[in-house]
């Protein structure tokens, strides 16, 4: 499992950023890759958002004989070992894996930033408590904490998604409490301070907005850290048992993979593709908006 | 130094009291009995030896009571006892950590030197072939799950083409003599250790890329290069030492997750190390050797990190000069 | 509608699974040869001493540390082992065994009937089944070295397939009889000193369990093998790899999937057999809570069972190698009968018994919703028989939930505390119903002990034949009674009858004797060798 703190390395210093989000649009459109990203994205978005309504089979229904391979049926991508449609599982599964990879990473930057700001801006006791708490989180095994807390609450995509974002905000602590530390003695938070402006509105209203380009790109890449969690959960078999995922489907035809490699295959590949596609996004979001890079 | 170190060293300690504290509490919240779960394995048990059971470690104490003596226990160097194993954790542990350990280090020795000279060449030349190739396999080393990756390379290079023994860490008879035994070992190491070295090729790769990158481009490379110094020791001498810093920084930070990548590839594998010893324990509501492991790697990652810090200051002697 | 299509093409596959098995069958005769290393598995086990922990995991290397009084053989009888003769009164209540003169523990001790005492009394008081096999043994005596005398308080017809070294290992007194608890003798795992054909050389438990020959064995040339290497893989598909890689000569337990079997097959070097199991007659089912509603009432269950259908389990998800499963008895038993309702597969008539039994059609096309928790000990059988419900159950609009228990011990509490509404479990048989059988159906073991009778069945007509057969010693009458258990057992749907486990032993054609009788891998492999 990895973190996703590059971009703490990735992310120049920036300046106010007063470029409009054309400019940002326009960098990011000459990235060939990362709009090769964005389309892959809305591929996979549509895929499993409209296939459901397109492609009307349910994935749990056992439809034709156990392990049957790709083409050599009606189902396009074969069956499972309970002789489920593969394709339906995919198309079903995506909407699981997105939702959970999408609110674990909400979960992860609302705990991130607001541990990451609350440490940065008041600095001194409050932020040598919170890095305290932050190294806490990191020197214990994100994966197998996370184990630990799915199995205390049992395996339900609420819990997984729980689970995920409480082992893997640190990065994104440590992120936001850097921009924080750099941004808090900037002339227009000191302008805002002497008008006499709350602490809570310098933090969330004048800190935050210029501290949110390198968030944004963490909070887009962490969606992909979380979806390859639940996977690595749902592999080592903590999935929920009602709901189809990729991740579960990876872990449940695990075993059967001598007599199907497609079981194991797709839903990796489509694993992979979403993954790949949210860091080609994420990347071009980073250079986009990080105006050292724009020089050049 | 001397005095910075000792301070990270009071943090550290801190630290792993509060690892200890919590992890007790929370596995002690968790429903699910351990002695149930023993009582289960033995196949039913009498209330009477549940009491037993529970008396004999402990269980039946109140939880401050639990948690003070298993502190007391940690001070003199006792994990305590594995419900399952009805044997010291400590022993375990030290059954299982050579095993990971040695994985572990091949696969981020092997990602750090291969990754970094990858991701240096591919910066030497932006949009090189070679630059584009590095970019491309390090987004999908990150992309792809990394037990998906080893499961594929089982398919790959042990079934189709058997090359590789599939899992395991030594062939079950043993082949006699110590070379014999140690090349049996590495050869069952090579999948296991390539798995868990694909996501970290890809992030030293990508990592030493983009501070390659930008030591290149600083003024002082540029006045170096002016200076009339030969591109090779330019790169060499001087950028690569700046180059290599945020890489050796990650290799300490990232060193947890490096285990719970190991928890993953040892499964895939049915590798005798720590992260399958503590997979089954949490099967096995096996507390005592759940806790041992989650500190024995927090003490690892610390002992990482401050090993780490000093290899920094002795590369770049500025940080101590601050 | 796929039922019909899957049962077309599954006509195509049976003649090709026949086959297979005729020529499996065919066993080459060859002399015996002495010597070589057997290379085996293991899932890990967390003691080797089979007196206090019954199962495969400590069972399979167990019996091969430790002896047991008699073998059992493929029919039932009981054959000389330790015990080198013995003889039984007129009125079933003594049993006299003579002890091989000269036979060993592994430690050079002689083996007495002191031993042989002790090991009973280890038993009984500490192994799952003990009390099941042994509670009418008043006493042994030992009026010499050699002879150990059973005193019976009332018949036990099954008492000699409880001799077997698996269910009566003869353990050292001298070792294990210095007033520690047994069940957590450290001599259980360390410094193991057996009886048996094989000494412990190596344990290490994540790794590997190394038996080497024991030299001193009481029957003369054996054993053939100079080595056991018990890999311990956990993994299945791991397994599976091994085998294909002949990596392992013999697995019993192999713990392989239905759909492995034809794979190894393919490799034209192994033989996959369920043969031997029968002393074992591990059964699966669907467990309801009789307790509630709305399991309590008859026509609930009578539903369930329309709806699930458990020859399509069988013969599909698990590619016809296992047996539908019929009633409580393993169809590998002697006690085995067929003549029991049958429930045909058929939804509507589900679904009439649904409306009539006050569980119609509510909102969200629902009549009822359950949980159906699916234990961790057996997922690769139990995961596929619960989502298979889930879906078919789905249909007559019964919404199921299922529960997968993070751990063994979770899913023990709420079973054995009754806290639960559905499980997907399964059981051994074990070589006599009273047993295995018995538990699951007795008023009086309505207990918090898992694998009792959970349920909450209580019926006294069912408690008077299990009494009446549990000391009938003539085999036909005992039969007789079996077969009405049976009956009742399924008209009552004490439980839904699953497919039978496909447990199968794994073995390449280097493997000669692979152990056959009805305990298979749980009985002593000193016959076992390796031909050249």
């Amino acid at each position: 499992m990895i973190d996703s703190s590059l971009d703490n390395f990735n992310t120049e210093p920036m300046e106010k950023p007063a470029s409009p989000a054309r400019q940002t649009w326009k960098m990011f459109s000459s990235n060939q890759s990362a709009v090769a990203g964005l389309i892959l994205l809305a591929i996979v978005l549509i895929f499993s958002l409209v296939g459901p309504l397109v492609y009307q089979v349910a994935p749990t229904e056992m439809v034709w004989m156990p392990l049957t391979p790709p083409l050599e049926s009606e189902y396009l991508l074969g069956t499972d070992y309970l002789g489920r449609d593969i394709l339906a599982g995919l198309i079903n599964g995506g909407r699981i894996t997105i939702a959970i990879g999408a609110s674990a990473a909400l979960l992860t930057i609302v705990i991130g930033v607001t541990i990451g700001a609350l440490a940065g801006y008041y600095g001194g006791w409050v932020d040598n408590l919170l890095m305290r708490v932050t190294e806490f989180f990191q020197v214990l095994p994100n994966l197998l904490l996370a184990m630990v807390v799915v199995m205390l609450f049992s395996a339900t995509l609420t819990n997984i998604a729980i689970a995920i974002g409480i082992v893997s905000w640190t990065s994104t602590a440590r992120l936001t409490r850097a921009e924080f530390l750099r941004l808090r003695s900037m002339d227009y938070v000191r302008a805002e301070r002497s008008i006499g402006a709350k602490n809570r509105r310098i933090i969330w209203a004048v800190i935050l907005p210029n501290a949110a380009p390198p968030l944004i790109v963490s909070a887009a890449l962490s969606i992909g850290t979380a979806i390859l969690f639940e996977a690595g959960l749902a592999f080592l078999g903590l999935s929920d048992p009602n709901n189809m995922s990729w991740g579960r489907m990876i872990g449940d035809n695990r075993p059967y993979i001598l007599d199907s490699w497609w079981g194991v295959t797709f839903p990796g590949i489509a694993i992979f593709l979403t993954v790949l596609a949210i860091s080609l996004v994420g990347d071009g979001l980073n250079d986009a908006l990080n105006p050292k890079l724009r020089k050049r | 130094m001397v005095k910075s170190l000792s301070k990270r060293i009071g943090n550290a300690v801190i630290l792993l009291l509060a690892v200890l504290v919590l992890n007790f509490t929370l596995i002690h919240i968790a429903p699910g009995d351990p002695v149930e779960v023993l009582a289960g394995e033995m196949g039913g048990a009498t209330p009477e030896l549940l009491a037993e059971l529970r008396a004999d470690f402990g269980l039946d104490q109140p939880f401050h009571v639990q948690l003070f003596t298993y502190l007391g226990n940690v001070l003199q160097g006792n994990l305590g006892y594995s419900f399952y194993y009805d044997k010291p954790v400590t022993e375990l542990i030290f059954d299982r950590i050579g095993a990971t350990l040695l994985l572990v280090i091949t696969a981020l020795l092997f990602a750090l030197f291969v990754g970094t000279a990858l991701g240096i060449a591919s910066a030497q030349k932006r949009n090189s072939l070679l630059s584009n190739v590095v970019t491309l396999l390090s987004l999908a080393g990150f992309s792809a799950p990394v037990f998906w990756i080893g499961i594929m390379l089982i398919l790959l290079l042990s079934v189709a083409l058997p090359i590789f023994p599939i899992a395991g860490m030594a062939t079950a008879d043993e082949p006699e003599g110590n070379f014999a035994y140690i090349l049996d070992v590495v050869w069952h190491l090579v999948l296991p250790a390539l798995t868990l070295a694909s996501i970290y090729l890809a992030f030293y790769s990508r990592l030493s890329r983009a501070s390659m990158l930008e030591v290149l481009e600083s003024d002082y490379i540029r006045t170096a290069r002016a200076k009339g110094l030969s591109r090779f020791l330019v790169v060499y001498k001087h950028a690569l030492r700046n180059a290599v810093l945020p890489v050796v920084t990650f290799a300490g930070l990232q060193f947890a997750q490096v285990i719970s990548g190991a928890v993953l590839v040892e499964t895939v594998f049915a590798w005798p190390g720590l992260g399958t010893l503590a997979f089954e324990s949490i099967l096995r509501r096996d507390s005592p050797t759940l806790l041992g492991i989650l500190f024995f790697s927090a003490v690892l990652v610390l002992v990482v990190n401050i090993v780490v810090d000093i290899a920094y200051r002795i590369i770049d002697p500025r940080i101590s000069a601050k | 509608m796929f039922h019909t299509r899957i049962m077309r093409k599954l006509s195509i596959i049976a003649p090709l699974a026949i086959t297979a098995l005729l020529s499996a069958t065919t066993i080459s005769a060859a002399e015996p040869k002495a010597g070589g290393t057997l290379n085996t598995t293991s899932t890990g086990y967390r003691t080797l001493n089979p007196a206090v922990q019954s199962g495969a995991a400590t069972g399979v290397p167990g019996s091969q540390i430790f002896a047991g009084l008699v073998l059992i053989d493929e029919d039932y009888k009981a054959t000389p082992y330790l015990a080198e003769s013995w003889t039984v009164s007129d009125d079933n209540l003594t049993y006299s065994f003579k002890l091989v003169e000269g036979a060993k523990f592994h430690d050079g001790q002689p083996i007495t009937s002191e031993d042989v005492a002790f090991s009973l009394e280890t038993v009984k008081a500490n192994h799952p089944f003990g009390k099941a096999m042994f509670s009418n043994v008043e006493a042994v005596e030992t009026p010499d070295a050699s002879t150990a005398v059973f005193r019976l308080s009332a018949p036990i017809p099954g008492l000699l397939l409880s001799m077997e070294p698996l269910l009566l290992p003869i353990i050292p007194k001298h070792v294990y009889g210095d007033g520690q608890e047994l069940k957590k003798h450290p001599r259980n795992m360390e410094n193991v000193i057996g009886s048996g054909p094989f000494k412990v050389a190596e344990n290490t438990p994540a790794e590997r369990l190394v038996l080497v020959k024991n030299e001193d064995f009481f029957i003369e040339g054996r054993p053939y093998l100079d080595k056991l290497v018990f890999s311990i893989v956990k993994d299945s598909l791991t397994r599976v790899l091994m085998m294909e890689k002949g990596e392992i000569d013999y697995v019993g337990f192999s713990g392989i999937r239905a759909t492995d079997a034809g794979r190894l097959e393919k490799t034209g070097r192994l033989t996959v057999t369920t043969e031997g199991y029968g002393a074992v007659g591990y059964i699966h089912y669907l467990e309801l809570n009789l307790r509630d509603k709305p399991f309590s009432d008859l026509k609930v269950r009578e539903a369930l069972a329309h709806a699930i259908d458990t020859s399509f389990i069988a013969k599909i998800l698990f590619g016809g190698r296992v047996n539908a499963g019929t009633g409580p008895l393993h169809t590998g038993s002697v006690f085995y009968s067929g003549d029991v309702p049958s429930f045909e597969a058929d939804l509507e008539k589900a679904a009439a018994l649904l409306d009539e039994a006050g569980y119609p059609v509510g909102a969200n096309d629902e009549r009822f919703s359950f949980t159906l928790d699916i234990p961790s000990w057996a997922k690769q059988a139990h995961g596929p028989m619960g989502e298979y419900i889930q879906s078919q159950l789905g249909k007559i609009g019964i919404k199921v939930e299922l529960r997968q228990a993070p751990d063994f011990g979770t899913w023990v509490k709420r079973i054995s505390s009754f806290d639960y509404q559905a499980t997907m479990n399964g059981s051994f048989n074990y070589p006599d119903p009273v047993i295995g059988v018995h538990r699951h159906f007795d008023c009086d073991n309505i207990r918090n002990v898992i694998w009792s009778n959970t349920q909450g069945y209580c019926d006294p007509a069912m408690d008077a034949l299990l009494d009446a057969a549990a000391v009938e010693t003539d085999l036909d009458k005992r039969k007789a009674t079996y077969a009405e258990i049976q009956r009742k057992a399924v008209e009552d749907l004490v439980f839904i009858y699953m497919p039978q486990d496909f447990t199968a032993t794994v073995y390449s054609d280097k493997v000669g004797n692979p152990p056959s009788s009805v305990f298979g891998p749980l009985a002593p492999w000193h016959d076992v060798y390796l031909k050249d």
